[in-house]
């Protein structure tokens, strides 16, 4: 029989993991994996640390060189240009053709470029990939002020960035809060005392109309859509990212926002699966298929579509989406459904999706309930479906985000707490933890059965 | 209160040994060695300076090192993680094996076979939830030993390298709380803790300078008042410091 040839388009979380999974059920196989960047795999969550110094760029990457030859996989620098899947095979930008048995499709996302006249100036910089990162390192070191403009997590990470090089940093914001995809008020406000102690001003209700130039094809300044301008030589955009399908138009496969996959992770076309940022997966707390660009769920979408891959058959169930991040200081924990504000109605089309974000937490659960405790800077908020908890964001003190998130993985009845849930306050903290300890013991006990005295006979 | 560093005057020390056997004999180790740049009449002894950018107790991430009263010190927390040792810039930070206490049993009194109670295995393990992990390094870049604990935590394992010293670095740095301790390092670990000298603190006197037979050695505070006896020495101590901490760097 014939090796299988197993072509994986995509070098990060998803594509690599599929390979490792690959290569420890297939040992004959061929694996080649195409990289759009002349990096080995790194971390996309890493490049937050590399901005504020915490990690050297060399440090995010993830897998040396020599761990792809130790495991037989080949590397191919490119682009994939075109999949053709009647004849079983992918073209590359540069005209090379790669034949394949299998292919997986995890190109993962990009971040959107901005819609503004003037965003191919010098000086418009991302935090998108190792090399976007290393230039904005590069010009930190010369800027005196600069422009934030984007409504999520990358927009504040590449914020804190910028200010822990002390460049005078203004964060722009359309709406009126802080990432108010995701949080309410109290803890926009919260992370808000953070920004502005940081040292970065914050402007709400602004948006960029045009970036200017300064003739020699650098940034001079911004104009806000109020007519303002400010001058700048920095302009960070993060307004977020958006799946790489341009190659598969014109193929077969059906993509809607990303590339639509059942939960084998294959896509309309055998023996094309699709894993990670750009497989647009069924989630079973909104009912929806929807796109997480998170990196625990490529890992594990990866590792299930290496399997599949190899003839495996195992169903992919999405686990509970989750991300911890780490903005100026504070930890902000978000899983499951969090439930978009109930004004929210605006026009969601302009928004795209940011890295490190799920597209559930912006849902709402059918029978929406919440509940809510402060104490000083630490928050917990959670989202109830009914008497299942359906989501949780927790803000400070990190101590609930393990037990919450198992709780709602788990999608465990929280009809006991429910009295604590509507007092709130920090009782109901003390209350959850001592559930979660209950049920995790009876877990336990599920497991292995209850303890039974044996007696010699 | 204004920090303190030690000087020698020269022309009153007659280089007897005194003060670092003295020293010896409190700490267990000499902390300081006569050695150091000279300055006309005075001396630095290679001794902790308490340098005013206390760089030990900005490397310290554990609260190990701490600046009270304008001396560093030691604390209980050290875990022996090398990061000041690193930092130093004058190297009178050292690490040393934390004493385990030796047993005082019939072998040891009768036969002199003492058996220390120092841990045969090492007891502390770092562990991680590799769904939480998203391989940032943060961990690895901040191991004090270098032990790439990312590996560890993509597969789920414990941390089971032999290099480990156990000082909680990973885990206190991880910015998503993906590691934790899976068995708590207990007493008598962790295996090493740093040293150096506190002017004596906790004492009433520094040793040294109290048994010093000819009274050259001076704890003597380092703001203006060394600017009266040594100018030259002045910038030694204080000035080199009020530059910019790039200007170090590059130095």
């Amino acid at each position: 029989m014939n090796a299988h040839r197993y072509l994986i388009l995509g070098n990060g979380a998803a594509g690599v993991t599929a390979a490792e999974e690959i290569r420890t059920r297939d040992p004959h196989g061929h694996i080649t994996v195409v990289s759009a960047e002349p990096y080995p795999m790194y971390s996309r969550p890493g490049l937050a640390y590399v901005v504020i110094n915490e990690v050297s760029d060399q440090q995010v990457i993830a897998r040396r060189p020599e761990w792809y030859a130790q495991h037989r996989i080949g590397i191919v620098q490119g682009k994939a240009a075109h999949v053709d899947t009647v004849t079983r095979q992918v073209r590359l930008e540069d005209g090379a053709v790669l034949a394949y048995d299998r292919l997986l499709i995890a190109t993962g996302a990009r971040a959107v470029p901005l819609p503004n006249p003037g965003a191919h100036l010098d000086g418009v910089v991302y935090l998108d990939t190792l090399d976007g990162t290393k230039e904005l390192l590069i010009k930190t070191k010369s800027a005196k002020r600069a422009v934030v403009a984007g409504g999520g997590i990358t927009a504040l990470e590449m914020a804190e960035g910028l200010a822990h090089h002390g460049v005078d940093t203004h964060y722009l914001v359309r709406k009126k809060g802080l990432w108010s995809a995701v949080l309410n008020d109290t803890e926009s406000a919260l992370l808000e005392q953070r920004v502005t102690g940081h040292g970065v001003t914050v402007h709400y209700n602004t948006e960029i109309a045009e970036i200017l130039d300064d003739g020699a094809g650098r940034v001079a300044g911004v104009k806000f859509t109020n007519g303002e301008t400010f001058a700048c030589e920095l302009v960070g955009a993060a307004i977020g990212v958006k799946p790489v399908l341009e190659f598969v138009a014109g193929s077969a496969v059906i993509t809607d926002r990303g590339l639509l996959v059942n939960e084998y992770l294959e896509t309309n076309v055998p023996d094309v699966y699709a894993a990670g940022d750009c497989a647009q997966v069924w989630d079973r707390w909104s009912k929806k298929h929807l796109l997480d660009i998170l990196w625990p769920t490529a890992i594990a979408a990866g590792s299930v579509a290496g399997a599949n891959m190899t003839g495996a058959h195992d169903a992919y169930l999405k686990g509970t989406p989750f991300n911890v991040c780490l903005l100026f200081g504070l930890h902000i924990t978000a899983i499951g459904q969090l439930g978009g504000r109930r004004d929210s109605a605006e026009a969601e089309v302009l928004q795209h999706i940011d890295r490190g974000t799920s597209e559930v937490w912006a849902t709402n659960p059918h029978n929406y309930a919440s509940a809510w405790a402060q104490d000083g800077a630490n928050t917990v908020r959670l989202v109830l479906d009914g008497d299942v908890l359906a989501g949780a964001l927790v803000v400070g003190k990190q101590t609930l985000a393990d037990p919450l998130r198992d709780l709602i993985e788990h999608q465990v009845n929280v009809a006991e707490l429910r009295p604590h849930l509507r007092t709130g306050g920090p009782a109901m903290n003390d209350m959850i933890e001592q559930f979660w300890r209950r049920w995790q013991a009876a877990q336990a006990v599920r497991k292995t059965g209850p303890l039974k005295l044996q007696f010699a006979k | 209160m204004t920090r303190e560093i030690l000087i020698r005057d020269l022309t009153k020390c007659v280089v007897c040994d005194v003060c670092t056997s003295v020293c010896r004999d409190r700490h267990g180790r000499a902390r300081m060695s006569l050695e150091g740049p000279r300055f006309g009449r005075y001396q630095l002894p290679n001794v902790c300076r308490n340098c005013p950018d206390t760089p030990c107790v900005n490397a310290c991430r554990l609260e190990g090192m701490k600046l009270h009263e304008g001396r560093t010190f030691v604390t209980e927390s050290c875990k022996g993680c090398n990061k000041c040792v690193e930092a130093c810039p004058f190297d009178v930070v050292l690490l040393l094996p934390n004493d385990h206490k030796k047993k005082e049993g019939f072998f040891s009194k009768v036969l002199g076979l003492a058996r220390t109670t120092a841990p045969k295995t090492i007891t502390g393990h770092v562990a991680a939830d590799a769904a939480r992990c998203v391989q940032c390094g943060v961990c690895g870049y901040n191991c004090p030993v270098g032990i790439q604990v990312r590996d560890y935590a993509r597969q789920g394992k414990t941390v089971d390298d032999p290099r480990c010293v156990q000082c909680g670095l990973c885990i206190a740095v991880c910015p998503r709380g993906t590691l934790r301790w899976d068995i708590r390092p207990q007493v008598p670990t962790p295996i090493f803790h740093a040293d150096k000298c506190d002017l004596c603190s906790g004492y009433a006197h520094s040793a040294c300078v109290k048994e010093c037979p000819t009274q050259a050695l001076l704890r003597v505070p380092a703001d203006e008042h060394l600017l009266d006896l040594n100018e030259q020495l002045y910038y030694e101590a204080v000035g080199r410091y009020l530059t910019s901490p790039d200007d170090w760097e590059a130095a």
